[in-house]
């Protein structure tokens, strides 16, 4: 298990030193999701409790978007420059090589989290101070959940031909879930409920993140098998 | 790893499909404990599948691979990575890192004790000291592919899988490049269209032609307008 983990560290650390000197992902999913907050604020240019209604739904479809876009490409550079090879010839748990992805995508989904978060507030005249608590727990759960499942299918995707047509068609519907748990908790959250008014979601978000993070870990040897 | 003998190489019945196409059908092949096997063909011959077969990179359809006695084509044993080194025209480098952070990265993967030293003693030998501190990026295709034999080699494989290990180098570095495999303390198999240089290091040379085993000899009494010959008529 320690092993593992630090393997895992190395390859995140390598993904974000690559990261860091490129910022190809991170610059390309802020401005993806910049885009739909704009879009959408001229779309539902309503009133307040119309806002609170939508923008649950509209925050998460951002950072799924945005979060594809991050799994896809933490895997197609890799194969296309023949590297993803040197990793899987490396004498590693090749469970550590999707555990190091996964702590990228969440680490680059977080960081466009933060960056959006203030222009939602700014945008939709939306207050998060007071449900800061709960939404930072809601969005760690669901960030990891939905790049668990993210992560593996965009490994799954690298090795066919329409790669870029085959993650969404595959990950959307067996992210549903996960994401209709994220907007219905969100939207409680900023409607003043408590933790007690969306355990069932809750529940499912912990259930979904667990299930797939140790899938994904134990079916990655297989997955990346040609 | 470097301390243990040189394994030999048992391929039987080997078979790779794709769909429907054959890559690979039915290869038997030895290489034996401490030699070098060059391994010649046209293109689409099945050459490099074999190659990642071997590496634990492709999952035979049937067959086996045996590296002394032990079969390594059935469920992935991790330590089978820290026996072989591959060196292929694909460099396995990331341009954004710098030689040494590449080396350190693998070093880091492999598990190398003493990592920095044999890191920087590797670069000496393949002649990339100088550039150690520089971006992959900025390297010719020469000097990548320097830097690619020095990671092949940094955790002293004693099985060598070389792909077209020459394309891109220079006269100093294929006088390097031999060098090192002439030093024959590891199994060698390579592939490679360069009949002349294949011939030349090698102890055995072998055609693979539409995935099939059609021509295996020695080189000691083997010249190189025969082998030639034997080429044109088994893989034209």
């Amino acid at each position: 298990m320690r092993s593992l983990l630090a393997q895992s560290w190395q390859i995140y650390r390598k993904d974000m030193v690559v990261e860091y000197r490129t910022r190809e992902r991170v610059v390309t999913m802020f401005v993806f999701s910049l885009i739909v907050v704009v879009i959408f604020n001229f779309a539902f240019n309503a009133g307040a409790d119309v806002v609170q209604r939508v923008v649950p739904g509209m925050i998460w479809v951002a950072f799924a978007f945005a979060g594809m876009l991050s799994a896809s490409r933490s895997f197609s550079p890799e194969k296309d420059r023949g590297t993803l090879d040197g990793l899987l010839l490396a004498p590693i748990d090749r469970g550590s090589i999707f555990l190091g992805k996964l702590l990228g995508n969440v680490t680059l989904i977080g960081l466009v989290q933060l960056a959006m978060l203030p222009l939602f507030v700014l945008f939709f005249n939306m207050t998060i101070l007071p449900h800061l608590s709960k939404l930072l727990v809601i969005f760690f759960l669901g960030t990891v959940g939905f790049s668990s499942v993210a992560t593996l299918f965009a490994a799954v995707a690298v090795n066919t031909r329409m790669r870029d047509v085959m993650l969404p068609v595959l990950l959307l519907p067996v992210a549903s879930p996960v994401l209709i748990a994220l907007v219905e908790t969100t939207r409680t959250t900023f409607e003043g409920g408590d933790w007690q008014d969306m355990a069932n979601w809750i529940r499912l978000l912990s259930v979904f993140t667990v299930v797939f993070l140790v899938a994904s870990v134990m079916l990655f040897e297989y997955i990346m098998e040609e | 790893m470097g301390d243990r003998s040189a394994p030999g190489i048992s391929i039987r019945q080997l078979t790779k499909t794709y769909g429907r196409f054959r890559a690979l059908h039915r290869v038997d092949m030895e290489v034996a404990p401490g030699s070098f096997l060059a391994l010649f063909g046209p293109n689409g011959a099945g050459k490099s599948t074999l190659l990642g077969v071997i590496a634990g990179l492709v999952r035979p359809s049937r067959g086996q691979v045996l590296l002394d006695g032990d079969e390594i084509t059935g469920d992935r044993d991790e330590s089978l990575g820290e026996r072989i080194g591959v060196l292929s025209y694909q460099t396995y480098l990331y341009d954004e890192l710098t030689v040494r952070e590449n080396m350190r990265f693998y070093g880091k993967l492999y598990g190398i004790k003493n990592g920095e030293e044999r890191i920087e003693a590797l670069l000496r030998t393949v002649g990339m000291d100088a550039r150690a501190g520089s971006p992959v990026r900025t390297l010719s295709r020469g000097m990548r592919q320097r830097v690619a034999l020095a990671r092949a080699l940094l955790h002293d494989p004693d099985v060598l899988l070389l792909d077209e290990p020459y394309s891109g180098l220079d006269q100093d570095a294929l006088v390097m490049l031999k060098t090192i495999l002439t030093a024959r303390n590891k199994t060698i198999l390579l592939v490679t269209h360069d009949l002349a240089r294949g011939l030349e290091s090698a102890d055995r040379v072998a055609i693979l032609n539409r995935g099939r085993l059609v021509f295996e000899a020695g080189t000691r009494d083997l010249s190189r307008v025969d082998f030639e010959q034997a080429y044109r008529d088994h893989a034209v």
